[in-house]
């Protein structure tokens, strides 16, 4: 059962693959980067990063939280959605996630049930209040906007190890911490990424910048995190996150609230009955 | 009649209201206010003769949540139409309570409930009865009595309904548009249960999904929801007129979908067994394929391809016997959300075609904006006699809502 591979199997596996294919480019880029006491390759240092900034992220069990997204266009003018956002984490798997649209008043009811998986693609449902009908959608959508704004489904999907090849490019600061600067490339068909690369805080393995690439490998968006807050004594949540596009001049920024832990949530409050329950 | 009726529905509509309002209930109130405006092309075959009508709906949800188990749901609707009397109503859409519990979950009251999986048809969702007056695309329902029992397993969830109350097909009055040739007299139903629209109807359903797979079966034991019409003398206007006859059948029904990739592959099939009808199947099945994101723009563009098939061909009391349907669906993914959905149905025996246009676009925060054009063409009434009636009924529909 492919549902059945718990991650650190499926990170191993994953890495196999990497160092089968990329050894060329490993053994080339090696000395560029600060050389560890074993000859560790840059793409073997890009996924460590990866698999303990998941190790230090996991074991949160499930969480509720409220999502504020406003969008501005060039000309400056703002446009908000309000969204109520359930997660539950799965052993072995993808978590579960679930969206409720507040804002605006006519999607309002309006739900989102997505099963995100390592190695597969991903099972989503769309709740339309107005029929009171569950839709099972493709989820082969990964580069177009979500919600008309300037963050892509790929980019708000549970961020699994797997689903990225890894490089670490060089250690550096950013506002005053120290930083992993990694690049990561998408493994997953139909991305609007060519690559992706991101600052990763040193102390802390949480994502403080990540720059996007479009399929040209033109900078396309930087997605910046700013106002982290630590929950459970353990799990780091950004208060807000901005999207820039460099290309059309717009953006969208997250604002998070409300985040709670350990609610209580079940595998029986994340299926297609459960989003005909939703008001 | 009509209006009696509209008048202590409001009425009650109002006590309601006022009621929860007296308990300091917690719940929160949320509605939509739509005007709508209606212009018909053709000069109508019968008495309703004006092309252009106005329209006012009204649509509000109360919901509330008692605790961590219970929660109650109020939603009232009533429109007020320039032209038609019998468009001019009021409906409980929903009024309920639901439980929730840790094996099962209980649902009392008025509600709604929608199974399947198509776009042109929707042959196995029975439960609710079709607002006919509402839009000719059948999508909106009346309010249906229900005890509904959910009971979640590993293998999928189990549903059971018990349906103690009919509701009765909404149908243009004399006035109203589009309407067939022959007026519907909507007021004299012929049952063939003795207990009449009291008759208890019975309903269960399992649905799962798996993988790529989304399964439903259903079964329905009661009141056929879509009447047959059938020519009567009318003695007092010396006239005829279509008197709905609701007749007791037992269906039968799989709804199935695989999602993959970029691809939808849906059918839905019923079989259908009536003392006073002709057993029969139905089915509908398809495939709706995406354009995800096209060219970097961010808009979706679907094809969707579906074949609408009765066993029963031209003895059929509905018009889509042996039909392709064809679609366009093109979303902009914009801050308006802007989309459209294009779809032509064409008889492949007769000729004869109808088409639909329904596109909508968001304006500022809080109103939205909805266009809807339908027309059919050529058709047969030796081959479609179904549709024979429903011919000159081109229309184009504009609608501002504001949401609140």
């Amino acid at each position: 059962m492919q549902t059945g591979i718990c991650r650190p199997v499926a990170s191993r596996l994953g890495a196999a693959g990497i160092t089968a294919s990329l050894l060329a480019a490993a053994l080339i880029s090696t000395t560029l980067t600060s050389p560890p006491a074993r000859a560790e390759t840059a793409q073997e240092k890009g996924l460590a990063i990866a698999v303990e900034a998941e190790r230090r992220d996991s074991g949160w069990g499930d969480s509720r939280a409220a999502m504020l997204m406003v969008l501005k266009n060039r000309q400056g003018d703002e446009s908000v959605r309000e969204v109520r956002v359930r997660s539950l984490e799965v052993e072995g798997d993808g978590d579960k996630s679930l969206s409720i649209f507040d804002q605006p008043r006519d999607v309002k009811g309006t739900a989102f049930l997505s099963f995100s998986h390592a190695t597969r693609p991903d099972d989503q449902w769309l709740y339309l209040p107005a029929l009171k009908r569950v839709k099972r959608i493709s989820s082969r959508n990964k580069s177009g906007p979500f919600m008309g704004s300037e963050f892509a489904y790929e980019d708000i999907s549970s961020q699994e190890v797997e689903k990225y090849r890894y490089k670490h490019l060089r250690d550096e600061q950013l506002d005053g911490r120290d930083v992993f600067v990694v690049e990561r490339y998408p493994e997953y068909e139909n991305s609007g990424y060519t690559r992706q690369v991101a600052w990763i805080d040193a102390e802390r393995y949480i994502p403080l910048k990540v720059d996007f690439y479009d399929r040209k490998d033109s900078l396309l968006k930087t997605l910046s995190y700013s106002d982290y807050r630590q929950y459970l004594d353990r799990y780091w949540r950004a208060d807000s996150m901005l999207m820039v596009n460099h290309q059309n001049g717009k953006s969208t920024r997250l604002d998070w609230s409300d985040y709670q832990f350990g609610t209580g949530l079940q595998e029986r409050d994340f299926d297609k009955n459960a989003l005909k329950r939703l008001r | 009649m009509g209006e009696t009726r509209l008048a202590r529905l409001l009425a009650g509509l109002l006590m309601a209201l006022s009621a929860s309002h007296a308990a300091q209930a917690a719940g929160e109130w949320h509605g939509e206010l739509a005007i709508e405006a209606r212009h018909f092309s053709d000069p109508p075959p019968h008495s309703a003769d004006w092309s252009d009508g106005a329209s006012l709906a009204l649509d509000l949800e109360y919901y509330e949540r008692i605790g961590d188990r219970h929660s109650l749901v109020v939603s009232p609707f009533v429109r007020l139409d320039q032209r038609d009397q019998q468009r001019s109503h009021a409906d409980l859409r929903e009024a309920f309570w639901h439980y929730y519990a840790d094996e099962f979950e209980l649902r009392a009251g008025i509600g709604q409930v929608f199974w399947g999986v198509t776009e042109s048809r929707h042959l196995v969702d029975v439960i609710n009865q079709t607002d006919f007056v509402e839009s000719s695309d059948g999508e909106d329902k009346l309010g249906q009595p229900m005890l509904q029992l959910i009971l979640p397993t590993d293998i999928g969830n189990l549903e059971l309904f018990w349906l103690p109350y009919f509701r009765e097909r909404t149908f243009a009055g004399v006035d109203g548009r589009p309407r067939p040739a022959l007026p519907v007299a909507v007021d004299e139903p012929v049952y063939q249960s003795g207990r009449g629209p009291r008759h208890w109807d019975f309903a269960a359903r399992y649905s799962h999904s798996f993988g790529i797979w989304d399964l439903g079966l259903s079964q329905f034991t009661g009141t056929a929801r879509a009447p047959r019409l059938v020519p009567t003398f009318d003695a007092a206007s010396a006239s005829l007129k279509l008197v709905p006859h609701y007749d007791l059948v037992s269906r039968s029904g799989i709804d199935l979908q695989a999602t993959i990739d970029a691809w939808l592959w849906k059918l839905e099939a019923v079989h259908q067994r009536a003392a006073l009808r002709q057993d029969h199947s139905e089915a509908v099945a398809g495939v709706e394929y995406t354009f995800f994101d096209m060219r970097g723009s961010g808009a979706d563009l679907g094809l969707i391809v579906e074949y609408l098939y009765d066993q029963r061909g031209a003895d059929a009391d509905q018009p889509f016997q042996d039909d392709l349907m064809l679609g366009l669906r093109l979303a902009l993914n914009d801050v308006q959300s802007s989309q459209a959905l294009f779809g032509v149905i064409a008889d492949l025996d007769g000729g004869g075609h109808s088409l639909a246009l329904e596109a909508s676009r968001r304006l500022g925060d809080d109103f939205t904006l909805d266009f809807e054009m339908r027309a059919s063409e050529n058709v047969d009434p030796a081959e479609d006699p179904q549709l024979a009636p429903f011919s000159h009924t081109d229309f184009a529909r504009l609608q501002l809502s504001w949401y609140f």
